[in-house]
């Protein structure tokens, strides 16, 4: 998207309120896990306040503080307690050096529209930052399972290994049980055949249906949805349990009346 | 043109009237339609409905006792519980034959456990009874055979029960006894393959030509009915050689009382005679004390009164349960107060539902609006953050959040970690009702989200900037002009999630301990741990009762057709 504004530079108060705010709120984390949140605070807002006014005042290169907060923030983090707080010493310090520029260029005006006043600014960001909270509850319990099914251990947690980075935590133990176990293939081999069945079935009928449901004149097409969309709607405990006993009905009856074998589909395999 | 043709009906191009044609091609366009919804209609009636229906049907069947116990049944109808008094002899006498018949088949367990539903120790007093009941028996069987010792044999049972190889039988009532043993193990039997009493036996002493061909057919029929092909089919020469259950010999005394046998001239005429001729010697059954010896349980008017109020063939008894009720011989009652659970539970289902669909409002609302708003490629960038746990396993996402909420899970090691709580002092999050809540939240958020962006998408934003231009503030413009059109869009949201959320179970099973449980929870106790499928097929109905209610209101207010999942 082009932008929107032509952007100027800040005064520098704007900056250090925005570099000590960021500070502030991240000092607090490092502050509380050190004993002292308050202490986090006001360090964590005159470190940013004063690398701000270092580079806009001494250094005027944009790169090299980048660079400096990114690297300095890494190896802070390494010293303080190994690789994982390095990973996010690095993080915070490379979002550090983008905020200080960020909002000494006026860059954040750069995509939202000219005549918006400075609290419609902060609501923009303020309901974006909001959203994105939002999308990280949404998203982060897929991504926090991802790493555990390399868990070298059998609980469902992580373990301190795993939180060091150490290698000796992680494992392929779990994948080689999946392709060995017999248990897992037998149900990866169902899932395998019974989706691609029930996909057929039901693109095949529905799409039959669903030209039949547009056509204009549909006799009694309210009753009809009704009934189509039912299995969306009754709790599955409810079909559930009403499959079950219907169809070991139908399964004692084809037993014993059609003289079928019940593990036809079994043997046949 | 002439006068007549003009006057007369409008016609079509081939000449039929156009009224008729134009019905006839409105008849064809319904009947393709219909022909290309009927498969899969009738596919959902068959898989879906008729075994839902079948399902829901177990909520008022009752017909076990009447299948189990049908002479007491009859028996306990005519009898008028009045303060302590017992019901008649007969009644006794009724259920000792029921029960006999019923524990041979080994149902009597079954219908024990049935009455355990309302009061607890009826399966133990069934049980203990069903293995008592022999011993009335063997106490007259000595008897007989002091005075004549071919009473025992099994043979000489055979010849008298059946008259002899010419004697005329009597098939309706080989019918009515087959016909009781089908309706006690559900089977379908033909009275004929079996055994039945000669005609003269059966007038002569019923009780005991009855307790007989109820033995003789359930173990020609069911008992020895399961032989493999090679062995030798059950037939009369081998039931010859098969003892009859202890009942025939109270049943024998009984007739004893009452019959004549002056006029007998069948096989064993003169067993029966000497049999008259000692008459005195035998002292006819007193049922009400056999069981009173049996439980002192029997001898109980709360005992019979319970039965009695359960000894209907459809029942309100379950539904009855499901609101904390019970049936009782007068009339329905509220359950004992440390009984009372399942509306607690409803009201819960209800409550957490309601919280689950404002939290969904609340976080997918701004989500709906941001999606809407962004320019396209930004927006279906973002859309997979959505969709994405929208298409994860439904279990994938539950254990997640276990891993997530649990005392040593990712939320409490990081507050912990950070200095927020001590490590003795961390959150429980998980099975309590606020891990249903987190968890099931997000695992509908994305059926909040998705209808909301499909009504906000069509939301014109050149309406907001009218309103702006005009003078409105943003909050005025926000919520007297675009907020009044996204209301489908959460109503839509809303209806669908509070419906989703009042049948879950596998979330709330997994995350949800005790306190965070939900009504399908309990429906699934009872059907896979108490066994109590009436009660679960009740409390069930009434769910679909309450989802079906909301299903009306949003096709009323949104309308079935516009729901639109992405």
């Amino acid at each position: 998207m082009a932008a929107l504004t032509p952007i100027s530079r800040k005064p520098f108060w704007l900056v250090a309120l925005i570099t000590g705010g960021f500070g502030a709120f991240f000092g607090l984390f490092i502050g509380t896990a050190n004993g002292s949140g308050p202490m986090g605070i006001v360090i964590g807002a005159a470190l940013m306040v004063a690398l701000a006014w270092a580079y806009i005042y001494l250094l005027r290169n944009e790169q090299i503080g980048r660079g400096i907060t990114f690297a300095a923030g890494g190896i802070a983090g390494f010293a303080a307690a190994g690789i994982p707080t390095a990973v996010i010493g690095a993080i915070l310090g490379a979002l550090g050096g983008w905020l200080i520029y960020w909002a000494y260029e006026g860059r954040y005006r750069s995509y939202i529209a000219p005549y918006l006043t400075w609290y419609q600014v902060l609501w923009h960001f303020g309901f974006r930052a909001i959203c994105g909270i939002i999308f990280i509850f949404l998203i982060t319990p897929i991504l926090v399972v991802l790493p555990l099914s390399f868990n070298a251990e059998n609980f469902f947690t992580f373990t301190p290994e795993m939180l060091r980075f150490d290698p000796e935590g992680y494992s392929l133990k779990h994948y080689r049980d999946f392709f060995n176990d017999n248990e897992w293939q037998r149900s990866f081999k169902n899932s395998l055949i019974i989706a691609p069945i029930a996909t057929l079935i039901s693109v095949s009928l529905g799409t039959l249906a669903a030209i039949g449901l547009s056509q204009s004149h549909v006799p009694g097409r309210r009753a009809i949805m009704a009934v189509m969309i039912s299995p969306m709607i009754v709790p599955l405990i409810i079909s559930a349990t009403g499959m079950f006993f219907f169809y070991s009905q139908i399964g004692n009856w084809m037993e014993g009346t059609l003289g079928m074998d019940k593990n036809l589909w079994a043997t046949s395999r | 043109m002439s006068q007549a043709t003009s006057n007369g009906p409008v016609l079509a191009a081939d000449g039929t009237p156009l009224k008729k044609s134009l019905a006839r091609a409105l008849r064809v366009e319904k009947t393709r339609a219909l022909m290309l919804i009927a498969p899969l209609l009738i596919f959902v009636l068959i898989s879906f409905i008729i075994p839902i229906v079948s399902m829901l049907f177990r909520s008022v069947d009752n017909r076990i006792v009447d299948n189990t116990i049908p002479y007491t049944v009859s028996e306990l109808a005519k009898w008028t519980p009045e303060g302590d008094a017992l019901p008649p002899e007969t009644t006794f006498e009724a259920l000792y034959y029921d029960m006999f018949i019923a524990q041979e088949a080994k149902q009597h367990t079954r219908l024990g456990s049935r009455f355990n539903y309302e009061e607890s120790g009826f399966s133990s007093l069934f049980r203990k009874s069903g293995r008592a009941l022999d011993d009335l028996g063997k106490d007259y069987l000595k008897e007989l055979k002091v005075l004549d010792k071919r009473w025992g044999d099994a043979d000489v049972w055979y010849d008298l029960m059946s008259g002899g190889d010419t004697a005329a039988r009597d098939m309706a009532f080989a019918e009515g006894v087959v016909g009781r043993i089908e309706r006690l193990e559900s089977l379908s039997l033909e009275a004929s393959d079996g055994f039945a009493p000669s005609a003269e036996i059966a007038a002569l002493m019923p009780k005991t030509a009855e307790a007989y061909t109820a033995f003789a057919n359930f173990t020609w029929l069911v008992d020895e009915a399961g032989r493999r092909p090679g062995e030798e089919p059950y037939s009369a020469e081998e039931l010859a050689t098969d003892k009859p259950w202890e009942s025939v010999y109270p049943a024998l005394i009984q007739d004893l009382q009452t019959a004549d046998f002056a006029a007998y001239t069948g096989p064993h005429a003169d067993m029966l005679q000497a049999l008259a001729a000692n008459k005195s010697t035998f002292e006819a059954p007193a049922f009400s004390a056999v069981f009173a010896d049996i439980d002192e349980d029997w001898a109980d008017a709360e005992t019979w009164q319970i039965m009695k109020a359960h000894s209907v063939t459809y029942t309100n008894g379950y539904f009855l349960n499901a609101v904390d009720m019970k049936r009782t011989p007068d009339g329905a009652q509220m359950q004992d107060e440390d009984k009372r659970v399942l509306l607690k539970l409803f009201g819960r289902t209800m409550w957490m539902s309601l919280v689950i669909t404002s939290m969904c409002i609340l976080l997918g609302y701004p989500v709906a609006w941001i999606l809407a708003n962004l320019p396209a490629r930004s927006a279906n960038l973002l859309m997979i953050l959505v969709l994405l746990p929208f298409w994860t396993s439904l279990l994938v996402r539950t254990s997640a959040w276990k891993v997530m909420l649990q005392q040593q899970g990712v939320i409490n090691d990081v507050l912990v970690w950070l200095g927020f709580l001590a490590d003795d002092d961390r959150l429980i999050i998980i099975n309590n009702a606020t891990g249903t809540i987190i968890a099931m939240t997000h695992i509908l958020l994305p059926f909040m989200i998705l209808p909301m962006y499909s009504v906000m998408q069509t939301i014109q934003p050149t309406y907001l900037r009218a309103a702006k231009s005009l003078g409105a503030t943003n909050w005025t413009a926000f919520w007297r002009v675009y907020f009044p059109q996204s209301i489908p869009g959460i109503g839509a949201g809303s209806i669908l999630v509070f419906i989703l959320a009042i049948g879950y179970y596998i979330t709330p099973e997994i995350v949800g301990g005790n306190k965070g449980v939900f009504i399908s929870n309990r429906i699934a106790y009872h059907i896979s741990t108490s066994l109590n499928w009436g009660l679960a097929a009740a409390l069930g109905s009434i769910l679909l009762g309450a989802v079906l209610i909301l299903y009306w209101a949003y096709d009323k207010i949104v309308g079935i057709d516009n729901v639109k999942l992405g």
